[in-house]
């Protein structure tokens, strides 16, 4: 008796002749019932209802789970930075003498302790991220004046390269932005129907929105969230310089200006600027926009220097068309790549330097009555 | 439009919609089927649905006329005709540049020069899934097999069915063709089976196939920079991706047929669990494969006439099969080297068998090293069909090793993160021999079990459209 395999090129009866004339009987195995099938089952409508709706349920409560850890604990860097300064300016007890606002070359740039000695009163940076744009400047400030009325002065700290940018939807889903907030500027990315059905999906569906984040947290969830350390007034302290940061940021930025060499305002800069402006003469208070501090190579470029020069006369036109407006630090204060941690973040001691700077135009522009 | 495009679940729900409102009338779902699968697959290019259409025409009025005539000659000419036309679309659009290039490469070493004109042909896609479906008809009405279909639109339905039109499986007119013409009766078992198949399909898609495409691509495409136990790596994760890519989107197009009734057959059955080339055979690719054996391996002799004539039928169809995959050597090499493997384990079988074998051949080998065995000549197989060159095959097996790199562990731990969800399914599979083990469970750990999948989409599914590896077949 002789064993053999049963090739799937061969059937039994072909095989089991060739074995008999060589005098052999044949045992032979047939594959086919070591293969894997499909047993198909039975479900009763009950059944399948109980899967769909638990399956439902499992998921509403996995994506809840998701969205409680996030907004307690999310390592993404910039929407943790958007969620506490929003919280921050929530728990504001006191009304404040300063509000600095802007993107994050003010948020580990501007150190509000500097404007308390140096122009007396208090100041509270709630700087975010430059993809909020100028919109989160006036939804904060709206914020603030509702509660508190004007302050000695606004100062909005950005960096040239924000101006051009639409408010990206995800930004936009961090921040606790009523409906009655967003009609009223109705940035680009919430226009139409479907862009209103993401943002929401971005607000509740973190399962979705935030995958990137989950997806980091889920695989690596031995790896520490960024360093973030912001202190009571809302600076945040940066202390390592990063070199190769820098220079990616550098040719990253002169590759925009290359590519779209003809600057253009954009849509929700120009509608958040003119609102600022409406509600610095309905209030009366100052505002001083200021230019983030900046890479000295990256302003030393030519073909950069032609874009940014565009980019200062539409803000010094924008500062021209109310007297309540101020342009300061019209150049740049620049900084060497061992004082910063990108081509628009410096580090705490370059910060230091930069608010001081910030402070004594300020202080000048008072003074003179610019 | 592919399965796990943006634009497809919308797609299909209008589709299916529809399909339920008709439920009275066959004739009418056929004919809104047959709409949508032209609809899905112009969408990609309407220019080649001429193509789908002239192979669709050709071939219905071939297999009427084979039934009607009584004259083998006749008959033979109209096969011929039929399986002409195929392979002449096929040879066109797939082979043509490839035996071009290859003809004027070979004129180069000779010194001649070949003026011959690049015709920069696009390669339709499915076109090799629905030429080998539409011929197997007219094949299967000439062996006497089957009747011809006596509705053009049925027809037309069984060869551009949408949800297997561009990736398989290969149906026979046997399967599919009376389903079609009967009316279908949807079971709450294959919304049940439908809904996991589609399930699991894309996890093994969009989770699987699409992530450890990162790490093979990077590995394959700047292989020079790799060596040692990342080539390894890469093979591994390649060896993941092609299965988890290929047999996800097979499950979503069985899944999608379920939904709407149809059964259609089994590509694959846990092939890495193989034990021979043969085992493996059964298992990869099914309907491509038992195709092979019945309108290629079967005509040209099988297991008859002797051992020569076997490996002989045996090389030539790995050979065209490999071909069927891609026009280039690379595929030639790997499916050589399947014929080479089939061929060794069948001597080795019948030597053993002739020596009376206890303690002797593959059959008295326990089945883990068989398999073991099995998986790493699968994996060397791989290395030819991944390879853009020579070069690189050859790189490849000379610099594979144990040797670690500074990024080893991210790549051992990417491949294990994503494959190991996949081969806890499988063991299960493979241990009970139901691939629909999960739908076995009861109703709380299934619930689990699809929250796991269904939340492990949404986190890890890759958002842009990685190209389904079997799109260039």
């Amino acid at each position: 008796m002789s064993v053999n395999l049963l090739s799937s090129f061969t059937s039994n009866s072909e095989l089991g002749d060739e074995m008999a004339s060589r005098g052999k009987k044949m045992v032979a195995i047939d594959l086919n019932t070591r293969l894997p099938r499909e047993h198909v089952k039975g479900i009763s409508p009950r059944g399948m209802s109980g899967i769909l709706l638990g399956t439902g349920l499992m998921l509403v409560l996995t994506n809840s789970a998701a969205r409680w850890y996030l907004e307690k604990h999310t390592p993404n860097l910039g929407y943790r930075l958007i969620q506490s300064k929003w919280k921050m300016l929530e728990d504001l007890q006191r009304p404040v003498d300063w509000l600095v606002l802007g993107d994050s070359s003010g948020n580990q740039g501007v150190i509000p302790e500097i404007f308390n000695e140096t122009l007396g009163g208090t100041a509270v940076n709630l700087c975010t991220v430059g993809d909020f744009t100028a919109l989160g400047d006036v939804w904060m400030l709206e914020r603030y004046l509702a509660r508190f009325g004007p302050p000695r002065g606004v100062v909005l700290v950005h960096v040239y390269d924000i101006w051009w940018r639409s408010a990206t939807r995800s930004i936009l889903a961090q921040a606790p932005l009523s409906s009655e907030e967003l009609e009223n500027l109705v940035p680009e990315a919430t226009r139409g129907l479907r862009n209103k059905v993401l943002l929401i999906v971005d607000r509740h569906v973190p399962l979705y929105s935030q995958n990137v984040t989950l997806s980091n947290l889920v695989r690596f969830p031995w790896r520490s969230g960024p360093r973030f350390a912001l202190d009571a007034h809302g600076f945040m302290t940066w202390i390592e310089a990063l070199p190769h940061t820098v220079k990616r940021d550098y040719e990253q930025h002169l590759t925009h200006v290359r590519d779209e060499p003809l600057f253009q305002l954009s849509r929700d800069n120009r509608r958040a600027l003119a609102r600022i402006r409406a509600l610095a003469e309905q209030h009366d208070f100052d505002v001083y926009i200021a230019n983030g501090p900046l890479f000295e190579e990256l302003y030393d470029n030519g073909e950069f220097g032609r874009y940014f020069e565009q980019v200062q006369d539409t803000l010094r036109a924008f500062a021209a068309s109310s007297r309540r407006v101020h342009q300061v630090l019209r150049d740049p204060i620049t900084f060497p790549v061992h004082q910063m941690a990108g081509v628009d973040h410096v580090i705490y001691p370059a910060a230091k330097l930069y608010t001081n700077a910030l402070v004594a135009e300020i202080i000048a522009h008072r003074t003179s009555g610019r | 439009m592919l399965f796990h495009s943006f634009i497809f679940p919308f797609f299909f729900l209008l589709v299916y919609g529809l399909y339920l409102s008709m439920s009275r009338s066959r004739a009418a779902q056929n004919i809104l089927l047959l709409i949508a699968s032209y609809v899905f697959y112009g969408y990609w290019d309407w220019r080649f649905l001429s193509l789908l259409a002239l192979s669709t025409t050709i071939d219905f009025f071939v297999g009427h006329w084979l039934h009607r005539s009584n004259s083998q000659r006749r008959r033979k000419l109209l096969l011929t005709l039929s399986v002409c036309s195929n392979l002449a679309i096929l040879g066109t659009f797939k082979y043509f540049g490839f035996f071009a290039d290859s003809f004027a490469h070979l004129l180069n070493l000779f010194g001649l020069q070949a003026g011959f004109v690049s015709l920069n042909i696009v390669l339709p896609i499915g076109i090799s899934f629905y030429t080998f479906q539409s011929m197997s008809y007219t094949i299967d009405i000439y062996r006497g097999k089957l009747t011809p279909s006596r509705s053009f639109v049925n027809f037309a339905l069984f060869v551009a069915f949408f949800p297997q039109l561009v990736a398989g499986p290969i149906e026979r007119a046997a399967n599919l063709l009376p389903q079609i013409n009967s009316p279908r009766k949807i079971t709450a078992a294959h919304l049940d089976t439908g809904s996991f198949l589609i399930l699991w399909g894309y996890f093994k898609k969009v989770v699987v196939a699409d992530n450890l495409a990162a790490i093979s691509d990077q590995i394959f495409e700047g292989y020079s920079q790799f060596h040692g136990i990342d080539l390894v790596i890469g093979v591994l994760a390649f060896s993941v991706q092609i299965y988890a890519d290929f047999s996800g989107y097979s499950d979503i197009a069985r899944g999608l047929a379920k939904l709407m009734g149809f059964d259609l057959m089994v590509n694959f059955k846990l092939p890495y669990f193989a034990v021979s080339p043969s085992d493996f055979w059964l298992r990869w690719h099914v309907s491509l494969s038992t195709w092979l054996r019945d309108y290629l391996y079967i005509p040209l002799g099988g297991n008859r006439h002797g051992s020569t004539k076997i490996y002989r039928n045996l090389a030539i169809t790995m050979l065209l099969g490999s071909l069927w995959h891609g026009a280039a050597w690379n595929f030639v090499l790997w499916g050589l080297y399947h014929g080479v493997i089939l061929i060794v384990y069948r001597i080795w079988d019948e030597r053993a068998a002739l020596a009376g074998s206890r303690g002797r051949g593959p059959i008295n080998v326990p089945i883990l090293p068989r398999m073991l065995l099995m998986l790493i000549l699968t994996l060397i197989g791989w290395v030819f069909f991944r390879c853009a060159s020579l070069a690189q095959i050859y790189y490849v097996f000379a610099n594979a090793g144990l040797t670690l790199s500074e990024q080893s562990l991210h790549f051992a731990y990417a491949l294990a993160f994503f494959t190991l969800p996949l081969l806890v399914v499988q063991v299960c599979q493979h241990v009970t021999r139901d691939l629909l083990i999960v739908i076995k469970l009861p109703i709380l750990p299934r619930v689990v079990v699809y929250t796991f999948i269904l939340s492990w989409i949404f986190i890890f599914g890759v958002r842009e459209s990685v190209e389904f590896i079997y799109f260039q077949f």
